[in-house]
């Protein structure tokens, strides 16, 4: 599940949770049609972990409980999707339609409301509404007019800064492509790349 | 409109950038079996691309055998064999391919209306074929286009509703590839998103010729100038990669998860710099 073996050391295994953990943060679905998806997908993965985590402790006689860093990880992440808003909202009723994927009835809903109540709550829900639909450009400007209005709000700082960093890395997780870990730059200097360009089509090379 | 979901080759291991091959071997074989020699002109990347990814949902793998090119008959490769998934990526080549044939033709010029005519008809009987063997994707098909000319028409300044109509194609398309449920939503999704990336890029790569045309291409009412246009345009085309990926994740494969990875995660981002380097250069 966690794509680790036996022999891999408690660090490794580590490693690949914390790579698997930022995947499927609810941070990069918050919001998305398929975060109930990611969700499960989370809980699998804190299953699989607590699994193997019991597993070697109890091959150490139980002396030593390794659980420390991955309980921190571990709790900060249940129960986090659809909708993390804390604080007193204006439109309950459209943000539990929205959560439960009633777009269409969350959006009448919405567009029924007089221009005066249109506050930067309205703007953030709007961008939602418009993201579970696939209109990444629309959700992308309310979300930033949503910020704009209340700046200090957190769950709009949140989608607005997450929204900038897709827009500038074409990436929702760890901020690039770091997938394989491999430095492109690196390799276009060398010997290596030069022999793979003679070899492959000559289609375009752009290293990035 | 084609060609702009492919591999980032430099990151394939030697054994991905062979199996791909043989997946394009397969497909331009099945193309040409099923629909005649002159269909293998329709392929192209994104096709490869279905077949893999339908390949990858399916609980058999594909067989693979050394066989001799059309094109270059002195080698004997390794080739795909005829299978279910490569026969539906080749019906939808053909029905895509008769689409943007009839929209070439409504808005091209004279002359080179005159040189498609002969295709015409063989390409009619082709959509025949697969319209037959798929309604249901040749009716979202259908749909989609009229909804691509009303917006042309009344020239909609929004890139999501232009966008749209595209997106909504290659939601029907890779929806039908899994029969689990959860798994058909994320298709959709991801269908969705990769018809976005192919209008935006296929917009992007057609600024300057639709703007000489006086064509529709949302991309010219931004901004005032081409260089502001492209950046915008990249932005667009960055944020619908990072949720491609993101849906992509969600996506349980069976197999080829490397080469699908390469081509979502560092091959849509490099065709976008490809396309913006084509532009610099004049």
């Amino acid at each position: 599940m966690l794509g680790v073996s036996e022999s891999d050391s408690d660090e490794q295994i580590k490693t690949a949770y914390r790579e698997l953990a930022k995947k499927y943060h609810p941070d990069r679905y918050d919001g998305s049609p398929l975060s109930d998806l990611a969700q499960e997908k989370m809980q699998e993965i804190n299953n699989a972990y607590d699994e193997i985590q019991k597993t070697r402790s109890r091959a150490k006689n139980g002396a030593q409980n390794s659980g420390g860093a991955y309980t921190g990880y571990y709790g900060g992440y249940s129960g986090y999707y659809g909708g993390s808003y804390s604080g007193a909202s204006s439109f309950p009723d459209i943000r539990r339609l929205i959560n439960s994927g009633r777009i269409i009835e969350a959006e009448e809903l919405l567009d029924g409301t007089p221009q005066s109540s249109r506050d930067a709550e309205w703007y953030f829900l709007k961008a939602n509404i418009y993201y579970s639909r696939g209109h990444l450009e629309q959700a992308s400007e309310y979300f930033t007019r949503a910020y704009q209005m209340q700046p200090g709000n957190p769950e709009f700082q949140a989608a607005y800064v997450r929204f900038v960093n897709m827009r500038r890395t074409a990436s929702g997780w760890g901020g690039g492509t770091d997938f394989r870990r491999i430095d492109c730059c690196d390799i276009c200097g060398t010997l290596i790349c030069l022999d793979c360009l003679c070899g492959f089509s000559r289609g375009g090379l752009f290293c990035f | 409109m084609f060609g702009y979901i492919k591999p980032f080759e430099p990151e394939l291991k030697i054994n991905e950038y062979q199996t791909y091959k043989a997946l394009y071997c397969g497909l331009c074989k099945q193309l040409s079996s099923v629909y005649g020699p002159f269909s293998r002109l329709t392929l192209s990347y994104d096709f490869v691309f279905l077949s893999m990814l339908s390949m990858s949902l399916a609980q058999d793998a594909p067989e693979f055998e050394k066989q001799g090119c059309f094109f270059n008959p002195l080698r004997r490769s390794p080739c795909c064999l005829e299978c279910p998934q490569q026969d539906y990526s080749a019906a939808v080549a053909m029905l895509l391919l008769y689409h943007k044939t009839m929209d070439s033709l409504n808005d091209s010029d004279s002359l080179f209306r005159f040189a498609l005519m002969p295709a015409v008809p063989l390409m009619k009987a082709a959509y025949k074929k697969a319209a037959r063997l798929y309604p249901d994707v040749a009716a979202v098909m259908q749909q989609a286009m009229q909804k691509q000319y009303l917006l042309e028409k009344e020239k909609s300044e929004s890139l999501d509703l232009a966008c749209e109509p595209t997106a909504e194609i290659l939601a029907a398309v890779f929806e039908p590839l899994s029969d689990n449920e959860s798994q058909k939503r994320v298709l959709k999704r991801l269908g969705y998103l990769l018809g976005r990336y192919v209008y935006m890029a296929d917009a992007l790569d057609d600024m300057e010729k639709d703007q000489n045309r006086g064509a529709y291409n949302p991309l010219l009412f931004y901004g005032d100038d081409m260089e502001s246009r492209r950046a915008y345009a990249t932005d667009a085309l960055y944020l619908t990669i990072a949720e491609t990926g993101a849906a992509f994740s969600l996506l349980q494969t069976n197999r080829f998860s490397g080469i699908l990875e390469n081509i979502l995660l560092l091959g849509l981002k490099n065709t976008v710099g490809l396309i913006n380097i084509k532009k610099k250069g004049g």
